[in-house]
C-alpha cells in the first residue's frame, strides 16, 4: 500500500541545512498501522509531511522514493499529486486540525468541502455521504447542522477524523490525534479508530510522543531519533524487547501503571539537526558507545521485518 | 488549640470544607456560580509528595490557586502551619506566606516574562522579600546549580526564549525554591515535556524535595507519573475529591468507580492493547454551574443506585489511609 525508500528531506534555514529526515525506509500494508514514536523534533511530523507532500517552502531537498498504492509520488508534479493521490489515496489529520475548524462554518460544510471542491460531487450527494460518515465516527446525524464551537473537544476530533475519511482514502495519517484530550475522551477516540480500521480496512500512520498510547493501535513501530528511524519492528518485538539503545531508553522512561519497574531517563538532549554528531547520531548519549560508532551505522536486518540502526548488531 | 492539634499530627496544610465558586455575571447581576472547588477537605502531611489527579476542568488548578492565596476562598478554611489564610490580612499573606510556598506552573514559556534574564527572574522574589544583593547573587548561582543548569554563568544572562522547554522548567523550579519555601505546589510541571525529560525533571524534583525538606503538592492528569513520583494520590472529579490513598495502592486497587474507570482505560506499552476495546464511562463530566444532585458521578456510573441520585455521599475512611466518597462503601 505504501512503500518508502531512502526518503530524505532537508530544510534550508538561516543557520544552515536541517537534516530533518534522512534515509528512511518502511512499508505499510493494507489494514496495517505503523506508529512513529520519538521525542519532539525527531522528524516524525516531517516524515509524515514528506509522504503527503504537505511541505513548507524552505525544503532544500526531497529525494528517495514514496510509492503510494503502486504510484511513485516523488518527482510527480503538485497538480498530479493533488488529483491522483491526496484525498483519494491518503489523507492527513494534523496536530492542529482540531483547532482549525472554523467556528462559524457548520460541521456539514466542513465535511463536504473536499468532495465538492476536489471531486466535483453534487452537494446533495456529498451531504448523503457526510451523513453516513459522521455516524461511523460515533456522532449523531443531526450534529451535521451544528457549529464547531458547540462541540466538545472529543466531538471536534471525531469531526476532523470524519473529514479525513469522507473521500474514502486507503491511508490516514494521524498526527497526535489524542494528545490534547482527556483520558476518557482519548480512550473513546482510540476505540473508534480501532473499530473503523476493522470495518473499512484502513491503514494508519500514527504519530505520537506518547509511547503507551502508540501501543493502542500499532501493528508495527518505527522509533525515530534525530531524523533517522533507529529501530523498526512488529509491536510484539519493539514494546517488549527493544534492541536499539535509544528504544531501550525511551521505553524505560515510560512510567508503568501495572508494574513497579523503576523509571529511568536518557541523560543529555537530542542533537542539533543542522550539525549532527559524526557517525551515529545517538552516540553522545549512548551507554554502549564504542569507537566504531563514529562511523555511520548501517541498517541491520534482525528479523523478517525488523531493522535496527546500531553497530551493536553489526559485523563484529 | 487548633494550632497544637494540627502540629502534633505533623500536617503542614489542612484544608477544611473549602469552596471556591466563581460568579457568573450577566450585566450587573450574578446569575449563578461555577463551583470549581466544592467542599474539599484534606490534609497534607509534612515532607510528603501528594498528587492531586483529575481531568481538565475538575477544579485542580483552582484548588492550587486558592492554596497559593491567588484567589479568595468562598468558604471553608486553608490552615497553613496553624494559621488560617482565609482570616489573615492581605499584607501578612504577601510578607509571610508568599515566602513559605512556591509555585511551578504548567507552561514555562507563559510563566516567564520574556524581557527578563534568568538572573532577573530569579532575583525578583528575593527583591520583594528584601534579601540583600550579595546574598541574591549567591543564591541564584546555588539554585541554578541545584537544578542542573551548570555552569550557572552560562545561564544567568539568557532570556527565556533562548532556553529549551526542559531548561526553562528548571528555571521555573529554581524560582519556586529560591525563597526556601516549605511547601511547593507544582501544577502540571512536566506535562509539556517529552517522556525522558519529564522523568529527568521529576527525578531531580524528588531529590530537591529531600535535600530542602519540602512538602510537595503535585497537580497532574497523569496517573502514571503520580504513581512513581508521589506518596499519596487524591483523585478529583467535578470539584470534589472522590478518593484518597497511598499512591501505589490506589492504582493497584482503585475503589471509587471513577478512579477505577480512569485507570482501566490508561494503557501501558503493550502489544496486546491493539486488540481490545476499552470500556469507558458514558457521557462527559457535569457542568459545574448546575451539577447533578446527589453524587456527581451518578449519571455516568455503572454501579448507580437510587440513593446516589438523592444524597451526596461523604468522604469516609474505609481502610488504613484510604478514603472514598461513594455509597458503595458507606
Amino acid at each position: 500500500m505504501l512503500r518508502v525508500e531512502n526518503l530524505r528531506m532537508y530544510y534550508r534555514t538561516m543557520s544552515g541545512l536541517v537534516r530533518a529526515v534522512e534515509d528512511v525506509n518502511f512499508r505499510l500494508r493494507e489494514g496495517e498501522t505503523i506508529a512513529l514514536i520519538g521525542e519532539s523534533g525527531c522528524g516524525k511530523t516531517s516524515l509524515a509531511r514528506a509522504v503527503i507532500r504537505f511541505l513548507p517552502r524552505n525544503v532544500a531537498e526531497l529525494s528517495g522514493s514514496v510509492v503510494i498504492d503502486g504510484i511513485e509520488t516523488i518527482g510527480m508534479s503538485d497538480k498530479d499529486f493533488d488529483s491522483k493521490i491526496r484525498w483519494r489515496k491518503i489523507t492527513y489529520v494534523s496536530q492542529a486540525a482540531i483547532s482549525s475548524l472554523n467556528p462559524v462554518i457548520r460541521v456539514v460544510d466542513h465535511m463536504i468541502e473536499p468532495l465538492v471542491i476536489h471531486f466535483k460531487v453534487p452537494k446533495t450527494d456529498a451531504i448523503e455521504r457526510a451523513k453516513e460518515i459522521i455516524k461511523r465516527v460515533g456522532i449523531p446525524e443531526d450534529f451535521l447542522w451544528r457549529y464547531p464551537f458547540e462541540l466538545s473537544g472529543g466531538m471536534r476530533q471525531r469531526v476532523v477524523i470524519a473529514i479525513s475519511l469522507i473521500t474514502n482514502p486507503k491511508i490516514v495519517i494521524l498526527d497526535e490525534p489524542t494528545s490534547a484530550l482527556d483520558v476518557m475522551t482519548q480512550a473513546n477516540i482510540l476505540n473508534m479508530l480501532k473499530e473503523l480500521r476493522s470495518k473499512i480496512n484502513l491503514s494508519y500512520i500514527f504519530i505520537t510522543h506518547d509511547i503507551a498510547v502508540s501501543s493502542e493501535l500499532a501493528d508495527k513501530v518505527a522509533v525515530m531519533y534525530a531524523g533517522w528511524i533507529v529501530e523498526l519492528g512488529p509491536a510484539e518485538k519493539v514494546y517488549v524487547d527493544p534492541l536499539h539503545p535509544y528504544s531501550k531508553g525511551l521505553l524505560g522512561s515510560v512510567p508503568r501503571l501495572r508494574s513497579d519497574v523503576p523509571v529511568t531517563f536518557i541523560p543529555g538532549t537530542p542533537p542539533s539537526l543542522i550539525n549532527p554528531p559524526k557517525g551515529c547520531r545517538f552516540r553522545p548519549r549512548c551507554r554502549y558507545a564504542m569507537p566504531k560508532c563514529e562511523e555511520i551505522p548501517p541498517v541491520i536486518k534482525t528479523g523478517s521485518e525488523e531493522y535496527v540502526r546500531c553497530w551493536l548488531y553489526g559485523e563484529k | 488549640m487548633e494550632k497544637s492539634e494540627n502540629m502534633s499530627r505533623g500536617d503542614i496544610l489542612v484544608i477544611k470544607d473549602l469552596r471556591v465558586w466563581h460568579p457568573v455575571r450577566k450585566l450587573l447581576s450574578i446569575v449563578g456560580y461555577v463551583r470549581a472547588v466544592d467542599g474539599v477537605t484534606f490534609n497534607i502531611p509534612r515532607g510528603r509528595i501528594v498528587a492531586i489527579v483529575g481531568e481538565s476542568g475538575c477544579g485542580k488548578t483552582t484548588l492550587a490557586r486558592a492554596i497559593m492565596g491567588l484567589i479568595p476562598a468562598t468558604s471553608g478554611s486553608i490552615i497553613f502551619e496553624g494559621r488560617d489564610l482565609t482570616k489573615l490580612p492581605r499584607t501578612i499573606i504577601r510578607k509571610w506566606y508568599t515566602g513559605q510556598v512556591g509555585l511551578v506552573q504548567q507552561d514555562p514559556y507563559a510563566a516567564m516574562p520574556p524581557f527578563m534574564t534568568v538572573k532577573g527572574i530569579l532575583e525578583e522574589p528575593m527583591k520583594i522579600h528584601g534579601i540583600p544583593k550579595e546574598e541574591r547573587s549567591k543564591r541564584v548561582r546555588e539554585m541554578l546549580t541545584e537544578v542542573g543548569l551548570t555552569p550557572p554563568e552560562d545561564f544567568v544572562f539568557k532570556y527565556p526564549h533562548m532556553l529549551s522547554g526542559g531548561q526553562l522548567q528548571r528555571v521555573a523550579i529554581a524560582r519556586a525554591l529560591i525563597l526556601r519555601p516549605k511547601l511547593v505546589i507544582a501544577d502540571e510541571p512536566v506535562s509539556m515535556l517529552d517522556a525522558s525529560v519529564r522523568i529527568e525533571i521529576l527525578t531531580m524534583f524528588r531529590e530537591l524535595k529531600e535535600k530542602y525538606d519540602l512538602t510537595v503538592i503535585y497537580i497532574t492528569h497523569d496517573f502514571a507519573t503520580a504513581k512513581h513520583f508521589s506518596d499519596e494520590i487524591m483523585v478529583m472529579y467535578a470539584g470534589q475529591i472522590v478518593e484518597i490513598g497511598d499512591a501505589r495502592d490506589i492504582i493497584k486497587k482503585p475503589k471509587h468507580p471513577y478512579t477505577e474507570a480512569l485507570i482501566s482505560v490508561l494503557p501501558d506499552p503493550d502489544p496486546q492493547n491493539r486488540f481490545t476495546i476499552k470500556k469507558t464511562l458514558p457521557g462527559e463530566p457535569p457542568s459545574l454551574i448546575n451539577p447533578p444532585p446527589g453524587c456527581r458521578l451518578w449519571p455516568r456510573c455503572p454501579y448507580v443506585m437510587d440513593k446516589c441520585k438523592r444524597e451526596e455521599p461523604s468522604l469516609i475512611e474505609i481502610q488504613d489511609g484510604r478514603k472514598v466518597k461513594c455509597w458503595l462503601y458507606a
